[in-house]
């Protein structure tokens, strides 16, 4: 899974992508608007996992418990200790890296299936507790934030604003991490853990920050989701769901590059976004059957689907081909 | 109460063994096995209001349903992914999980169903304690499918076929055996498992097409405690399971039911990832 880095120029065709949708908020509705900021959300939230999952290649099926320990955790600080949205956010995400760091020690230890479902387990605790602690949390009945002030117009700009910020941030950070050495590690560890330990790279300290970031980027759009929902409950805040939709976004994109999350991020969506309207009774199946059949035929994503072939070109023979390849090559 | 639980950890066993020989044969997690248990249920249930048969007796129906349609997932399906590194299988049985339960829901709703037998209230004077008979009936049914699976393991010869499998897959494949057919063969003996523990299960609690993802995770964390490798492990482990939720209910209160298996899980995989009788796979 190596391939060559990111150039810089993306960055800055990056920054002139979000000035544009910057300039672009004042001329979309508020749906379309708040469309865009769940996509947002999404982006970030991709960008979160695949510092674990895809760089690191610890695959985490509990990143949603992240999400809701950092709402939770922001909602109690703007409720019970009166503080400004800012500051409680930026301590829910402080105080959730705390958890992941303390967690992701033992936890990381394992190999990749017990790890998997070590972190679900870990998301489904968090859930209870969030479920059960009913003097903190407001258990089942749930937990009311203060409300942003301004009119909803204001609001949606608000939120769409800060989503972007936050799926910006997101991916500023996986492409430092990208060219940095920390992801030069966990890429070895991602390839072949053992080889990497010999070559001298601390294995458990880059996986351990890996994951710290990781809870941090998702407690922290967490806590910007509850204030930007304004009520929360343990089945929204921890909806497993979640987790599996950035998941098939991350690998559909393309799991450990910068821009793969971003683009499975915005076909997800628009896919989602679709189904919802014309089948929803069939919107978790239709997932389940994308996340096979990505596994199946683009088990690297879209963007090492696209690469050219040695022509120099991008042929629709050379990608039929590869997806062809992915759904034999493993066979028993 | 404490009886109770015991005995439906009988069941359990039914689940957690047919997870723990798929996970030691083919190497991988079936994130889908609560589902296979959710379509046994619905199996049940469709030959008891349709075709009025007695849920003991659709036993051998929804094994034989369950076994096909795990022979056929496997085969033409997980197969396709089984060599490719562990995360790939586990999103694709994720995946699988996801279809299998909308399909359900968009087959029966998602209304909760119940399948009542005409002795389903009698109980039974057991020590002092009155326990439904279907209960009962439940547990030792369960316990003698375990058993059964157990000499087919161990006394025929595809059971020690499946067996030479999973201790080396090439040196298996050398003296020939079939190792597609075998993979696609102890998938569906899990999922048969899985599909009687629907059957038992459609009669002790109600059918809905997500009854299916709390039984995924306590078999999980049934054979993480009890150990991979050893079928009394999944054994020991359902008892203790069965303990351990009592024990928690009693100390912390009701609503941790679930957190405590998943606790135990956790600690359990952080100090002793073999379990208590495992040999280590992974």
């Amino acid at each position: 899974m190596g391939g060559r880095r990111q150039s810089p120029k993306s960055i800055i065709a990056l920054i002139i992508a979000v000035f544009a949708l910057v300039l672009l908020s004042s001329r979309l509705s508020g749906y379309q608007l708040r469309f865009a900021t769940t996509i947002f959300m999404y982006i970030g939230l991709a960008q979160a996992w695949n510092i674990i999952g895809g760089y690191a290649g610890y695959i985490s099926l509990g990143l949603v418990g992240f999400v809701g320990l950092g709402g939770y955790l922001t909602g109690i600080f703007m409720t019970q200790s009166g503080l400004p949205f800012a500051s409680a956010v930026i301590l829910a995400g402080l105080g959730s890296a705390l958890v992941a760091g303390l967690i992701g020690v033992p936890i990381l230890r394992l190999k990749a299936g017990y790890f998997a479902i070590a972190t679900y387990a870990v998301a489904q605790v968090l859930r209870e507790l969030a479920n059960n602690m009913t003097e903190f949390t407001g258990g089942g009945m749930g937990l009311s934030l203060p409300l942003a002030g301004g009119s909803i117009a204001q609001i949606n700009r608000y939120f769409y604003f800060l989503m972007l910020g936050m799926a910006f941030f997101g991916t500023c950070l996986v492409y430092y991490l990208d060219r940095a050495p920390l992801g030069y590690g966990l890429r070895a560890i991602k390839e072949d853990e053992e080889a990497a330990g010999v070559l001298g790279i601390n294995t458990t300290a880059y996986k351990v920050i890996a994951f710290v970031l990781s809870s941090f980027l998702a407690a922290v759009i967490g806590g910007t989701y509850a204030y930007w929902l304004t009520f929360i409950e343990p089945i929204s805040m921890f909806d497993p769901v979640m987790s599996i939709t950035t998941i098939i976004m991350v690998m559909m994109g393309g799991a450990g590059t910068v821009f793969g999350p971003v683009l499975g991020g915005v076909c997800i969506s628009f896919l989602s976004e679709y189904l919802w309207a014309k089948f929803l009774s069939a919107h978790l199946g239709t997932l389940g059957l994308a996340l096979i059949l990505v596994v199946l035929f683009i088990p690297k994503g879209l963007i090492d689907l696209f690469k050219p072939t040695a022509s120099g070109r991008v042929s629709l023979r050379g990608i039929l081909s590869s997806m062809r390849d992915n759904a034999v090559k493993y066979q028993a | 109460m404490l009886i109770s639980g015991i005995l439906l950890g009988g069941v359990y066993c039914c689940i957690a063994v047919g997870f723990s020989v798929i996970t030691g044969v083919l190497k991988i997690f079936n994130f889908a096995h609560g589902a296979f248990v959710m379509l046994g249920a619905y199996t049940t249930y469709v030959c008891f209001s349709i075709f009025k048969i007695d849920p003991f007796l659709s036993l051998p129906i929804s094994m034989a349903v369950l076994f096909v349609i795990g022979y056929l997932f496997q085969r033409f399906l997980i197969n396709r992914v089984i060599r490719a590194p562990l995360y790939m299988t586990l999103i694709l049985t994720f995946g699988l999980d996801m279809v299998l339960v909308n399909s359900a829901l968009l087959a029966w709703t998602g209304n909760l169903r119940a399948v009542v037998p005409s002795y389903a209230s009698k109980t039974l004077a057991v020590a002092g304690v009155s326990i439904p008979v279907v209960r009962l009936a439940s547990f030792f049914v369960g316990l003698l499918l375990t058993l059964l699976l157990y000499l087919l393991m161990n006394k025929t010869k595809v059971g020690k076929a499946i067996n030479a499998t999973r201790m080396d897959l090439d040196a298996a494949k050398l003296v020939g055996v079939d190792v597609t057919n075998i993979y696609a063969m102890t998938f569906g003996i899990g999922t048969a498992m899985a599909g009687a523990a629907g059957t038992l299960l459609s009669m002790l609690a109600s059918i809905s097409p997500t009854m299916g993802s709390m039984y995924s995770s306590k078999a999980f964390a049934i054979c993480v405690l009890g150990g991979f490798g050893h079928m009394a492990g999944a054994l020991l482990g359902s008892l203790v399971m069965g303990l351990l939720e009592m024990v928690g209910v009693a100390l912390i209160g009701p609503g941790y039911q679930e957190a405590t298996a998943f606790a135990v899980l956790v600690l359990v995989l952080i100090f002793r990832p073999k379990g208590l009788l495992g040999k280590e796979y992974f």
